[in-house]
């Protein structure tokens, strides 16, 4: 039996959508399949997974991430489903802990690239915002106002994302500094 | 890695470099390492294939062909990273010496 639950996960929240993941795996819902704030669901309640979501340097039908997954498989890590360069893993419970990352270089590494990706469609989310006051300063319309107030509060959570990510990644580099 | 006499191997990398004295693929690597460091160090596989792709560039470490048709690819230590690895030994042991003299009170 399948199911399907729609739900919004921010791309500096990927840890969020984890442990909701592992939540609805405790419940029985073993995760299957991804798409657009779609995440497809399987009901057995006689196995239980732990899910990582990693951001890849390449979309994954690319060569390197090809070689990438298969390396994971070998070490009993699951690939389910991708979204752009997203892609869901997982692992059995019984057969251990599912850690992608061991190091402080790789685990700040891979904040970076949720960070740089997030900065990367800040100055299109920015245009948008000011393009959409200006249609409703022309228009009055209040539909333009109703996007206009949605962008803007998209604009501002990516910001708090950021600085969340930014602070993350300045906590680990000062671990860095004196561990490994 | 021509500079290796001024900087230090992390635990990761020396501990990959050594679990390559004879070949093995990269689940082989990881428990190899837990096994010798017993049970300290457990190398997860993001890091363990970041770590084996950056050495293979710079030539501490190469694949090996497996004669049979395993897709599984496995790695040995080059002359590079031999050379590398019995430098960060000196390395770790002229801290140990000095880590050593300081407690004993020759060094202040």
């Amino acid at each position: 039996m399948r199911i399907i639950k729609r739900k919004v996960f921010f791309a500096w929240d990927f840890e969020k959508e984890e442990e909701w993941l592992n939540e609805m795996s405790k419940k029985g819902l073993q995760l299957v399949s991804v798409g657009f704030c779609k995440y497809i669901f399987e009901k057995n309640e006689n196995i239980r997974y732990t899910y990582k979501v990693e951001l890849l340097d390449n979309l994954p039908g690319h060569y390197k991430s090809q070689d990438y997954i298969e390396f994971l498989e070998e070490m009993d890590i699951e690939h389910i489903g991708s979204y752009i360069r997203w892609v869901y893993l997982r692992k059995d419970v019984s057969k251990g802990e599912i850690e992608l990352f061991s190091d402080y270089s790789s685990k700040i590494n891979h904040y970076k690239k949720v960070l740089f990706l997030i900065l990367a469609i800040t100055p299109l989310m920015f245009f948008n915002t000011i393009n959409l006051y200006n249609s409703y300063t022309r228009s009055e319309s209040y539909l333009m106002l109703i996007f206009f107030g949605l962008f803007l509060i998209l604009f501002t959570l990516m910001g708090v994302g950021v600085l969340k990510l930014y602070k993350t990644i300045k906590e680990l580099k000062e671990e860095s500094s004196i561990w490994e | 890695m021509a500079d290796s006499n001024y900087s230090a191997l992390t635990e990761a990398v020396y501990y990959i470099l050594l679990s390559l004295y004879t070949p093995l693929h990269g689940y082989g690597i990881i428990q190899y390492v837990e096994e010798i460091s017993n049970g300290r160090v457990v190398l997860a596989p993001g890091t363990l294939y970041g770590a084996l792709s950056t050495l293979q560039e710079k030539e501490l470490i190469k694949p090996v062909n497996t004669e049979s048709n395993s897709r599984k690819k496995e790695y040995l230590i080059t002359k590079i990273g031999k050379q590398v690895i019995k430098e960060e030994i000196d390395r770790l042991e002229e801290l140990i010496e000095n880590g050593k003299k300081t407690l004993e009170g020759e060094l202040k």
